[in-house]
């Protein structure tokens, strides 16, 4: 274990909650982010096992942030996180570079096993 | 997801923010509509707001945020002109929405009134749903192997969340391996909610079947990858294959299968009368095999209820918003299957009972509040399979029938015998009743009960009218699942021996001869007689007791032969039938019937 997660998500909310799920899990939140633009900051400074990624989100979308970063790091492991009716989206992040995706509204098990998809 | 107290304070606190923002955003829109940020920034605090109530379970707050969402969505693509309608409706959704916050965190999203306001952005913009077809998987359109690689097939699991998401990971894997090419269907079609996430592409690489499909089920929710190889012909039985056959041709296609089955009984009844127990064993083998293959064929002509169902959670709204109620339409068993002939008379036959559920059932939200209900009504249509019929459910949570009232109308309509009859169909059945004195717009105009009920008796079904104990009215409908088999009852008269479907037949009785004007008294009430030629009034006989629509007749026979599954095949006689013939039949013995029509005898 031990690994270490940025949270991405506008609402203090969601990243909150994700925050808990990965915690209580074991893993290590070492960073949040706001914005897409502060996700790409954050990501190069921290460089995180893990990073979860809303989709909508202001000054610079989760989808133009997933592939800056991979433009940095081929390798990064991001976790989609998109609400229902995105479908189209996430398909483009996945695109991007995305490497899997949960639905919200979230179910903490479907979360974990997600994160141990890309982790393990 | 458990509701700690935390999540609900964060989740006010944003909310209100985001929607003092909506405010802001929305007044900066009404001076110049034309402007593209204040939508952009509207749409995202929306969607975060939507995004935090789905998460906490506040499906009415979700659902208003959603429609409001998907209008910004729109007006911002260019699909919907901005106006100032649209701003001023806007106004109100987040005034709605501030409410709703309050309400949700308080534990009570259930008060939340998102429906009228969803309704109004609706008619706004187009539904949600069904943005564009995705081309299937056709088997003409599957890539083709070439040397050096290999075609796969990959299915997503059903009822995977967003498969085409999924499926674009399985892709990104397959990448990993080699180049892919010829994707089918294409990637720009992956986005929509129709596509199943059913896919096949070539990939260039070496790697052996079993590595192939150890990497590509690495994606979680993957059920099956196959990998076709140059020399094995392409799979073609992939489940989204299909091909149109003329309905003709199924229709005697089934017929011979009909008859086929028949034969096949017959002569492995008479093989196990025979000494050799090989002939025995064969003779049951066919007969075994011949029933499937006519059940198969039976099926090419069957098609899920729910292709009729899914009109009906609209048309029900609707309905219930036009009469100013609250009606939830609970659907069950979609995926039941009957016959297409059947499928058709369905949307008359349920559309009548919906609407007299929520009409004459389904109270107004302030008399369901006295009567200590929940202010939304439930209907719940369903169906299921009891061995050779659907069952099919209409049951409300409404005031239920009042009897006494059906009872005493009856009397005033002079129907005395009736009026009394145990089973209040005989009256709700009969043409020209109806409680309403005022006819409303909604039902008791057009088809009346009676009309349905001879529609159900005309497929060969029953109708049965049920009070359940927890009040409402339950509407159960018995149908056969093919139009091509009909259960009968078999019976002679004089040496002719005649079939009756069984949906036509209410009882059989041993009958007194006091024959009287072409009348039988039977309990009490006078009925007219049927006679099959010239018959005399003789000793006490066996009586089938018809009922076509709410009217009754009695049919004397000399002996009732028992009940007997029929393939009713049509008559083709040059000088033509009676009009009491409806086709004929080959019994399992291998002798014809003749299959009578009730409806033109009573």
């Amino acid at each position: 274990m031990g690994h270490t997660v940025l949270v991405c998500d506008d609402a203090i909310f969601m990243r909150t909650m994700i925050s808990d799920i990965l915690a209580q899990a074991g893993y290590e939140v070492i960073g949040e982010a706001e914005s897409g633009a502060q996700a790409v900051q954050r990501y190069k400074e921290l460089k995180p096992d893990l990073v979860t990624m809303d989709i909508v989100m202001p000054d610079m979308s989760g989808i133009e942030a997933v592939r800056e970063i991979c433009k940095a790091d081929p390798d990064a492991r991001i976790l989609m996180c998109s609400a229902m009716g995105q479908q189209a989206l996430v398909v483009e992040a996945i695109q991007a570079g995305a490497k899997d995706f949960v639905v919200k509204p979230f179910q903490p098990s479907r979360v974990l096993e997600a994160v141990q998809r890309l982790l393990g | 997801m458990a509701q700690s107290s935390k999540y609900v304070e964060l989740f006010v606190a944003e909310s209100r923010e985001h929607l003092q923002q909506c405010n802001a955003q929305l007044l900066a829109w009404e001076r110049d509509l034309e402007q593209d940020a204040p939508i952009a920034e509207l749409f995202r605090n929306v969607h975060t707001l939507k995004g935090m109530a789905a998460t906490l379970g506040y499906s009415r707050l979700a659902n208003l945020a959603h429609a409001f969402e998907h209008v910004l969505g729109s007006v911002r693509d260019g699909g919907v002109a901005p106006s100032a309608e649209l701003v001023e409706v806007s106004f109100r959704v987040v005034d709605r929405l501030e409410q709703g916050v309050a309400l949700a965190a308080g534990g009570n999203d259930d008060a939340i009134q998102d429906r009228e306001l969803a309704d109004e952005l609706v008619s706004f913009s187009k539904p949600a749903t069904g943005t564009f077809p995705v081309p299937a998987l056709r088997a003409d359109k599957t890539p083709q192997p070439e040397a050096g690689g290999v075609v796969v097939r990959i299915a997503i699991a059903p009822g995977t969340p967003m498969a085409g998401a999924r499926a674009a990971l399985v892709l990104r894997r397959a990448e990993s391996l080699g180049a892919v090419s010829a994707v089918s269907p294409p990637v720009d079609t992956w986005g929509s909610e129709a596509f199943t996430g059913d896919f096949a592409c070539r990939i260039a690489t070496a790697a052996q079947d079993d590595a192939i499909q150890a990497e590509l089920s690495q994606v979680g929710d993957v059920a099956s990858v196959t990998v076709i190889r140059g020399a094995t012909p392409a799979a073609t039985s992939s489940p989204a294959t299909q091909v149109r056959v003329d309905l003709a041709r199924l229709d005697r296609l089934v017929n011979l299968g009909g008859e086929l089955s028949v034969m096949a009984h017959r002569l492995a009844a008479d093989l196990a009368r025979r000494e050799d127990p090989a002939l025995v064993a064969a003779g049951h083998a066919l007969d075994v095999l011949v029933t499937d293959l006519q059940e198969q064929v039976l099926r090419v002509r069957m098609a899920p209820v729910g292709e009729v169902f899914e009109r009906f959670p609209r048309a029900v709204r609707d309905l219930a918003r036009h009469l100013e109620k609250r009606v939830r339409l609970e659907i069950e068993g979609a995926d039941i299957e009957i016959d297409r002939a059947i499928l058709e008379e369905l949307p008359k036959i349920l559309l009548h009972l919906l609407r007299n559920a929520v009409d004459h059932g389904i109270e107004t939200p302030a008399a369901r509040k006295k009567a200590g209900k929940g202010s939304e009504g439930r209907i719940r249509l369903s169906a299921r399979r009891d061995r050779s019929t659907v069952i099919i459910t209409v049951a409300d949570d409404g005031r239920g029938i009042d009897e006494v009232a059906v009872r005493a109308q009856a009397r005033e309509l002079g129907w005395g015998a009736d009026a009394d009859a145990p089973d209040l169909l005989r009256i709700l059945g009969r043409p020209g009743f109806s409680t309403r004195r005022e006819v409303s717009d909604v039902s008791g105009r057009g088809v009346g009960f009676d009309a349905v009920l001879h529609r159900v008796r005309a497929l060969g079904g029953s109708t049965e009218l049920r009070a359940p104990a927890e009040g409402g009215t339950m509407i159960v409908l018995k149908l056969p699942i093919s139009v091509a088999v009909v259960p009968a009852l078999l019976l002679r008269v004089a040496n002719d021996r005649f079939a009756v479907p069984l949906g036509f037949v209410a009882e059989t009785a041993r009958l007194a001869p006091e024959v009287d004007g072409g009348k039988v008294t039977y309990r009490g009430r006078e009925l007219p007689l049927v006679l099959l030629g010239r018959r005399e009034a003789g000793p006490v006989r066996p009586g089938v007791i018809l009922e076509v629509g709410g009217r009754q007749g009695v049919l004397l026979v000399d002996t009732l032969l028992g009940q007997e599954d029929v393939v009713v095949r049509p008559v083709n006689a040059p000088r033509g039938v009676p009009r009491w013939v409806n086709g004929a039949t080959i019994l399992s013995d291998g002798l014809p019937a003749l299959v009578l029509d009730p409806t033109a005898l009573v």
